[in-house]
């Protein structure tokens, strides 16, 4: 009993670390650049002008689909007490990919975000100068480790919980008494 | 044979159609757009239908460099063997790509709204009625592993299928400033400097100085990308002893830029007209400065007499004309002498006797 609550506190905590790590900026910016980017949609001011990317639009796609398996994990407790152990543990399985997809996700961001940048510079004109753009890191990516960290002690006690359970096959099969 | 049954195949075939699209080199398949570089008219998750390979400029195309990375773009640009897209909502245009790669013509475009609720109803439906298959296959070991195994596939596939879009590395509207060129022009009766810039995303704000050989210029006019200046008179000296001016601008750009800019500009001078003209001397300034020019006439009453000299400075304004009448004498010769360029010129002319 104690190890199905601890589960199903666990399947809320990935829920909600998982969705915080969504929509929690990666990155924001400010001075040249204001604005933010979150694995869930993004808003960047560059020099006063709205700038889009497609590679952020293929990341919210995909953050989509692993914030749909964190969405499924309060069902994993349910379906455990439903004597559904084999599919509790199935899903409490998805975490991890999606997890790791969040900081694969996160890498693709940083990577996208070093682009947003401005140079002063010397040219037949003179001297041009914009404001500098200043970027700190949001707090998506300790919420992802943290998401990974649940994810697999998520897995663990759903594993433990699987084991321990009866098997369909071994289950007592009701019989009816003939009237 | 069943009517849904029917329509399962049928997308099936579809989707293994669309997939041998992407890996041999047919002239059709199916495309489902993820970027939003080909708005208005063509919006993510629109199906694209490609048939057949001849286009023109004006085309939307799909070219694939590799079996997932695919652009649907309109040709802007055709030659022999190459071929150059651009997204519609894109602000430049693609780089230039063989035109092998190009798979085809998109010949249709399915909207969105005609084919994801369909597809979501039909799923649905499947769902609903095929409920007891479903749940006997979600037991046993098919319930431990198969959750993990369609969701890995399912991650996989959207990241295979969704085609790398744009990048801030291309779509950012970076500021450019350059020179396009400066140099003095007439602004009426004055000397004006013309500053033209080549901007790129970018534009003058508002002028905060121009200074010309470190004295403070009117602007006479302020455009997004070219300026005139008028000369200072202090500096007219300058301009004629060194037929160039050292020019600085401040300025405030567009987007929160500034620029501050030092230029050296030529100035045209040509040399004054020096004629008689009826018995007249005259004088003509072609230049939108000020010159000054020093007459002496010689004269003398007879021949073998000592030649009598009368100098004298006159300041020919900005394009005027100068007529000075000769000493009445039977022998009279005239100098003029000025300096343009920092050159001392000298004209003498024989007018009477």
């Amino acid at each position: 009993m104690k190890l199905e609550l601890a589960l199903a506190a666990l399947t809320v905590a990935v829920a909600v670390a998982g969705l915080a790590a969504l929509v929690a900026p990666v990155i924001t910016f400010s001075g040249g650049a204001e604005g933010w980017i979150a694995l869930a949609g993004y808003k960047v001011v560059y020099l006063g002008e709205e700038a889009e990317s497609g590679v952020l639009d293929k990341v919210q796609a995909v953050a989509l689909l692993a914030g749909a398996a964190l969405l499924l994990q309060p069902a994993v407790p349910l379906l455990s007490r439903r004597g559904r152990s084999e599919l509790a543990a199935g899903l409490a399985a998805l975490p991890l990919p999606a997890a790791a997809a969040v900081l694969g996700l996160i890498g693709v961001v940083e990577r996208e975000a070093s682009f947003v940048t401005v140079s002063n510079s010397s040219t037949t004109a003179g001297f041009t100068a914009f404001p500098a753009i200043y970027r700190a890191e949001g707090p998506a990516r300790v919420l992802a480790l943290l998401l990974l960290a649940l994810a697999i002690a998520e897995l663990a006690l759903a594993a433990l919980l699987y084991l321990r359970s009866p098997r369909s096959s071994e289950l007592p099969i009701e019989v009816s008494n003939p009237p | 044979m069943k009517v849904s049954a029917l329509a399962l195949y049928a997308l099936l075939v579809l989707l293994i159609l669309s997939l041998l699209a992407r890996f041999l080199p047919v002239p059709f398949g199916l495309f489902t757009v993820v970027s939003g570089s080909m708005e208005p008219s063509i919006r993510p998750l629109d199906i694209a239908v490609v048939a057949g390979r001849s286009y023109s400029v004006g085309d939307v195309v799909v070219w694939c460099t590799s079996p997932f990375f695919c652009v649907l773009h309109r040709v802007v640009e055709a030659g022999d063997g190459w071929v150059v897209t651009k997204g519609d909502a894109n602000p430049v245009p693609d780089p230039k790509v063989p035109d092998v790669l190009v798979k085809g013509k998109v010949a249709l475009v399915v909207p969105r709204e005609a084919w994801l609720a369909p597809a979501g109803l039909y799923l649905a439906y499947l769902l609903v009625k095929k409920r007891r298959e479903v749940a006997r296959a979600l037991s046993g070991a098919a319930a431990l592993y198969g959750p993990l195994v369609a969701y890995m596939l399912l991650l996989l596939l959207t990241s295979l299928a969704l085609a790398p879009g744009s990048s801030f590395s291309t779509t950012l509207k970076k500021p450019g400033v350059y020179l396009s060129r400066v140099e003095a022009v007439k602004a009426g009766e004055r000397c004006a400097i013309l500053i033209v810039y080549y901007l790129e995303n970018v534009n003058l704000f508002r002028v905060l100085e121009v200074r010309v050989q470190g004295v403070e210029a009117r602007v006479l006019e302020a455009g997004s990308k070219n300026l005139l200046a008028e000369i200072p008179e202090e500096v007219e000296d300058v301009a004629l002893q060194k037929g160039r001016l050292n020019v600085t601008v401040a300025a405030q750009l567009t987007r929160m830029g500034r620029l501050s800019g030092s230029y050296t500009v030529f100035v045209p001078l040509r040399e004054p007209l020096v004629r008689l003209e009826n018995g007249s001397l005259v004088l003509e300034n072609p230049n939108c400065f000020p010159l000054k020019v020093n007459v002496t006439w010689e004269w003398a009453e007879r021949a073998g007499e000592m030649w009598r000299y009368e100098p004298r400075t006159y300041r020919l304004e900005r394009e005027g004309r100068l007529r000075l009448e000769p000493p009445d004498k039977p022998y009279v010769y005239v100098t003029v002498t000025y300096r343009v360029w920092g050159v001392e010129k000298l004209v003498r002319l024989r007018v009477r006797g």
